[in-house]
């Protein structure tokens, strides 16, 4: 019955040459590349039946693939699965098509992918719809002056980026000058989990004393001279869009800072009792914000946690805890987590650039607590 | 507490590892415990390994986990091609990309098949994909959707994890470093054997003798590692982005320890290492680490930044030249020993791993950027 129903749409006659179909599935990104490989009655009959076919076998008949430039060898089939339906052979990309490329379907009888191609489609995925340009959101530090130890900058983007081994290069730090400086940062590319944030690490070989990069080449920043922090537009974000305007960031490198984090110095503003005032503790120094958020809790006496919400100035000197509940008057301790960094690295433990002679951190253990009083 | 040991008290470290290397060694460790049977599902791709059997370890730096995948491949008498021109814009086509639209994170060779697989990320969408390459030449899917595998979680204690730097396997040990995308910190991660799913791997935290900053190092994260023997000891060799290579005893390990290292090699400033593995030629071990060097347009070592260098595996063993007497690569800008040789062949090498005791496979640069996948004979 089946067989009588495609002679009657397909014609008895002589063998034509079908051309590959394009089937959207949702999405211009995602086809199904069909090629009705019969056309008489007598391939009809003996292809019949559904099942999955190899790679191997579906490229006999069917290859989808990114157009090549011409003049350049043929690309590779693109990986996926075939279904094998008799008359028609399906074949469906294992990962989504890319906007704005174009893909040939080349139809084979039986022979292919090497031999002759008898018939083939073009299919252009249209370009992804523009959105939004993606700028630089802001970065952290962005405070006038800096330490010129200062190991890292948060570089914050409106949309996620597309990560690469070019990214760091297009990152630029000038100085006073406008001249670029020669490899400033730690070559280690390190995203937050979507791609919104890049950590930018200054190397630390040329923040250390005593390390020969530091040495041959020098550290990255002079006190007292002004450097720019560039961010190019030929940066691109996830959809592949250059950003759309330049990001500069302009600072004064101040004094190196190579002294612990001293959690004695900080001050803290305790609350009333029966308020929800924020406790405000202001630091002996601009820290990490991103460090702070998840380095400093609050305990009660009976070493509960609760409930709150901190939110660290966008200087980086001031952090303030706002419980959801009243303050009930009592003993409280700021905790503060030994990994709480400044912005040259520097933790309550220890001095980024670390002296066993001096610092004698065995003898002097961290403050790593705080107590305050609610009345 | 104490957050590092002086120098003073190596002697008595020293000491208690040889006891401790002295007990009897428990036998190979199994592979496998629990394995799970489904669809590895990862969030981002970092870096591949290998362990026995031809287990693939899959590094997910989002995920802050290792996935350890039964490849089920057998051993196979086919040998890598010799040559893959533009290798980058043939795994890219194969996932319908353009050369530009998928970065290549790391590759690694399966030594029980010898097809190598490439850890790929599809640049317009962020999928990450493992690749794999034939003895034909023909670009493959490595099966994720329906295996036998296990995912060992990589415990963060709230730390987002920026990247894993490199996964290896040594006996009885799952070995993965990583680096934290906020604090500058160094992390190791342990997962014992048999592979159980949803394991948690011990975190701790390394410290190391920077050998130009004659001072105790802690933080650096380091972006290799490469498991050896010593003495019937168990170490861990690993390189830092400035760049001594260091080895740590993981005998004695607890969970939470911080693992002391002794730097044995320095490679000299400006250059960050990239992969590292021992060979044996001639009868003789070495080991070869292929490195980046970011200094490359101010102070060149060769045509490209990518470089490799060529040490002799004993100076791993070394005890008495350590630390701040280690052995420089360089003295002034001649070598400073035989032991360390410069191997210009592997010029422009990103990345490499072993095929057997003769050849490695490596990810060359080309003068455009893009990639050529070579079959090299060991120096």
């Amino acid at each position: 019955m089946t067989t009588v129903l495609l002679c009657l749409l397909l014609g008895a006659g002589p063998t034509k040459v079908n051309s590959p179909s394009i089937l959207i599935d949702g999405e211009p990104t995602q086809v199904v590349v069909r090629y009705q490989r019969a056309s008489s009655v007598g391939d009809i009959a003996a292809l019949s039946g559904e099942r999955r076919a190899s790679e191997a076998e579906g490229r006999k008949w069917l290859t989808f693939e990114l157009r090549s430039v011409e003049g350049v060898e043929r690309n590779p089939p693109l990986l996926g699965s075939y279904l094998d339906r008799g008359v028609w052979i399906d074949f469906r990309p294992r990962f989504k098509l890319v906007p704005g490329a174009t893909y040939v379907a080349c139809a084979y009888r039986g022979d292919g992918p090497n031999g002759r191609v008898i018939s083939e489609t073009t299919y252009t995925v249209p370009a992804a719809e523009a959105k939004p340009p993606t700028t630089v959101a802001g970065v952290s530090p962005n405070l006038p002056t800096l330490p010129a130890n200062v190991l890292k900058f948060y570089v914050s983007f409106t949309a996620p980026m597309r990560e690469g081994r070019e990214v760091l290069e297009r990152i630029k730090l000038l100085d006073d000058a406008g001249r670029e400086l020669g490899a400033p940062w730690r070559d280690l590319e390190l995203w937050n989990a979507d791609a919104t944030r890049l950590s930018l690490f200054v190397h630390p070989g040329r923040i250390k004393q005593g390390v020969n990069l530091r040495e041959d080449f020098g550290p990255v920043l002079t006190p007292g001279r002004k450097y720019t922090l560039v961010v190019g537009t030929d940066l691109l974000d996830a959809a592949g869009q250059p950003l759309a305007r330049e990001f500069r960031y302009e600072f004064l490198a101040s004094d190196e800072l190579r002294r612990r984090i001293d959690v004695a110095a900080w001050s803290l503003a305790a609350p009333e009792s029966g308020e929800r005032d924020p406790l405000v503790v202001t630091f002996d120094r601009p820290l990490d914000r991103h460090l702070a958020l998840r380095a400093l809790t609050v305990h009660d006496a009976a070493g509960q946690t609760p409930l709150g919400q901190g939110e660290v100035s966008p200087d980086g000197r001031r952090w303030s805890w706002t419980p959801v509940d009243r303050w009930s008057p009592g003993d409280f301790k700021l905790q503060v987590d030994p990994v709480l960094e400044d912005l040259c690295g520097n933790s309550p433990q220890r001095a980024f650039d670390h002296d066993l002679e001096t610092e004698q951190i065995e003898v002097l253990p961290p403050l790593l607590e705080r107590a305050f009083s609610v009345e | 507490m104490p957050s590092f040991l002086p120098l003073r008290r190596a002697a008595w470290i020293a000491a208690a590892l040889s006891l401790v290397a002295s007990l009897p060694r428990a036998e190979a460790a199994k592979v496998w415990g629990q394995p799970q049977k489904g669809k590895v599902e990862l969030k981002s791709i970092d870096v591949l390994g290998f362990g026995p059997e031809g287990v693939l370890l899959i590094g997910d730096g989002r995920s802050a986990a290792i996935f350890a995948v039964k490849t089920g491949e057998a051993k196979s008498g086919g040998k890598v091609p010799a040559t893959v021109a533009k290798v980058d814009a043939k795994l890219a086509a194969a996932v319908g990309a353009p050369p530009t639209g998928i970065e290549i994170a790391d590759l690694a060779v399966n030594p029980v098949s010898g097809t190598v697989y490439f850890a790929v990320r599809k640049q317009d969408d962020k999928t990450p994909i493992v690749l794999t390459l034939n003895s034909a030449g023909d670009v493959g899917l490595a099966d994720l959707d329906n295996v036998e595998y296990v995912r060992v979680a990589l415990p963060t204690e709230g730390a987002p994890i920026g990247k894993i730097t490199d996964v290896a396997w040594t006996d009885g040990k799952l070995l993965a470093a990583a680096a934290a995308s906020e604090e500058f910190a160094s992390k190791i991660f342990i997962a014992p054997t048999p592979l159980k799913h949803d394991a948690v791997g011990e975190l701790h935290s390394a410290e190391t003798y920077h050998v130009q900053h004659h001072k105790w190092e802690t933080k650096s994260p380091m972006t290799t590692i490469m498991p050896f023997t010593e003495g019937g000891k168990t170490y861990l060799a690993g390189a830092f982005a400035c760049t001594p290579v260091v080895k740590y005893s993981l005998d004695s390990l607890a969970p939470q320890a911080k693992v002391k290292g002794t730097s044995v090699l320095e490679l000299g400033s400006g250059n960050r290492p990239q992969d590292m593995f021992t060979y044996t030629k001639d009868g003789k071990e070495y080991v070869l680490a292929n490195t980046f060097r970011f200094h490359h347009e101010r102070k060149p070592l060769g045509p490209s930044p990518y470089w490799t260098v060529r040490f002799d595996r004993d100076l791993l063993g070394e005890e008495e030249n350590v630390n701040e007497k280690a052995l420089f690569r360089l003295n002034g800008d001649k070598p400073a020993s035989d032991k360390v040789v410069m191997i210009d062949a592997y010029h422009g090498v990103v990345q490499m791993d072993r095929i057997g005791e003769t050849e490695a496979v490596v990810l060359k640069q080309n003068a455009d950027k893009s990639y050529d996948l070579a079959v090299l004979a060991l120096p």
